[in-house]
């Protein structure tokens, strides 16, 4: 009898010395649980203001001071007007727009993600020299965007991406300088 | 008689020492399993900060025997201008010549660094003045300005792989390049 209690007393003790460690590794990853719960929130709400336009939630999730640094555009974009008709705009040009993200980091109030887009465009498309007729033609194109939010909404916001590969997939003609000379 | 307890107890000893070495083993498993991912170098945000000074160093300052000591061997590059990736050492060795043979004068500064975790991401502006030669294109004589952003990962404390972004058109418009719509392009 003796004996079957040092067995258990052993083996409790070296479970929970098991268990102990085992609690202390799993400590570790949930504590970044509540980070991958807000991005996953985030996540969700800008995918579905872009992909299915719903411009209720650019409310949401910019503040209305927001300027946005958007590689297509040589001016920013401000405020929630300005955030709206950029998205009214963009599925105006392609309305089958589709977001997806590749990879996703939150640091602090900086929320940096790895993008891609799929889209065919069967809109008109805007331009200096005014607009261009749907050229129904495919893209396929990837850059980053980093967000930086203040109070929970998005003050400022970079878009980078190559747009020169959008504009070659669209159709468009690249001229070195020496061919215009005369 | 005294053997024979002496030997009673040697076999107890023996048997408990016996019974204790599957857990022990269990404990010093699991030990090392947590000790094995911390054993890999893990750079302090400090060293990341480092880091991020150095890479440009190899861009300014044409540093081509940093990047061993920087990047891993078989580091990735994805850069949004070229179709295939770069892969390894001296493929970004041949990359960084050819943009420095272009832009002498290169100059990579760091607007922003944000460190998380195992990846760092740069916002940077590229300046330069195009008076060499460029994939085949004679030197413009021009200057470039291109804000770009760089998501890098790192693996035991040196670079494995970078994403680099920037808008292409912006830099070869500032070179006199020029984009025709497709539809102008039609009409003539």
């Amino acid at each position: 009898m003796g004996k079957v209690i040092g067995l258990l007393t052993k083996s409790i003790l070296i479970i929970v010395l098991v268990l102990f460690c085992s609690a202390y590794s799993w400590q570790e990853r949930e504590e970044a649980t509540p980070t991958e719960e807000k991005m996953k929130a985030h996540v969700e709400k800008v995918l579905e203001m872009w992909n299915e336009g719903n411009l209720a939630i650019v409310d949401e999730l910019f503040a209305p001071q927001v300027v946005v640094h958007y590689s297509a555009s040589h001016e920013d974009i401000k405020g929630l007007e300005g955030v709206k008709q950029w998205v009214t705009n963009t599925r105006a040009t392609f309305p089958d727009f589709t977001k997806t993200f590749d990879e996703t980091i939150m640091a602090g109030n900086i929320f940096v993600a790895r993008w891609s887009i799929n889209a065919t465009n069967t809109g008109p498309i805007p331009s200096p020299q005014g607009e261009i007729p749907p050229t129904g033609k495919k893209m396929h194109i990837s850059g980053i965007s980093i967000s930086k939010e203040e109070n929970g909404k998005i003050v400022e916001e970079w878009v980078i991406y190559n747009v020169l590969d959008t504009m070659m997939q669209l159709g468009f003609t690249l001229v070195p300088p020496q061919s215009q000379q005369p | 008689m005294v053997y024979a307890i002496k030997e009673k107890r040697m076999k107890k000893v023996i048997k408990m020492i016996i019974r204790i070495i599957p857990p022990l083993m269990l404990i010093l498993l699991c030990c090392a399993f947590t000790l094995q991912e911390k054993e890999k170098k893990v750079l302090t945000e400090e060293e990341i900060k480092t880091l991020a000074e150095r890479t440009l160093e190899v861009w300014n300052k044409g540093d081509i025997a940093l990047i061993d000591e920087l990047y891993t061997v078989e580091v990735v590059r994805h850069e949004c201008d070229m179709p295939e990736d770069i892969i390894g050492r001296d493929a970004f060795k041949n990359m960084l010549k050819d943009i420095r043979t272009a832009f002498p004068d290169l100059n990579l500064a760091m607007d922003e660094l944000i460190i998380k975790g195992n990846r760092m991401v740069m916002r940077w502006t590229w300046t330069g003045t195009n008076t060499g030669p460029m994939a085949g294109q004679l030197p413009t004589g021009k200057k470039i300005q291109v804000p770009g952003v760089s998501i890098v990962r790192i693996v035991d404390g040196k670079i494995a792989e970078v994403w680099d972004y920037y808008n292409q058109a912006v830099l070869l418009q500032q070179l006199g390049f020029t984009l025709v719509p497709p539809q102008v392009e039609k009409q003539e």
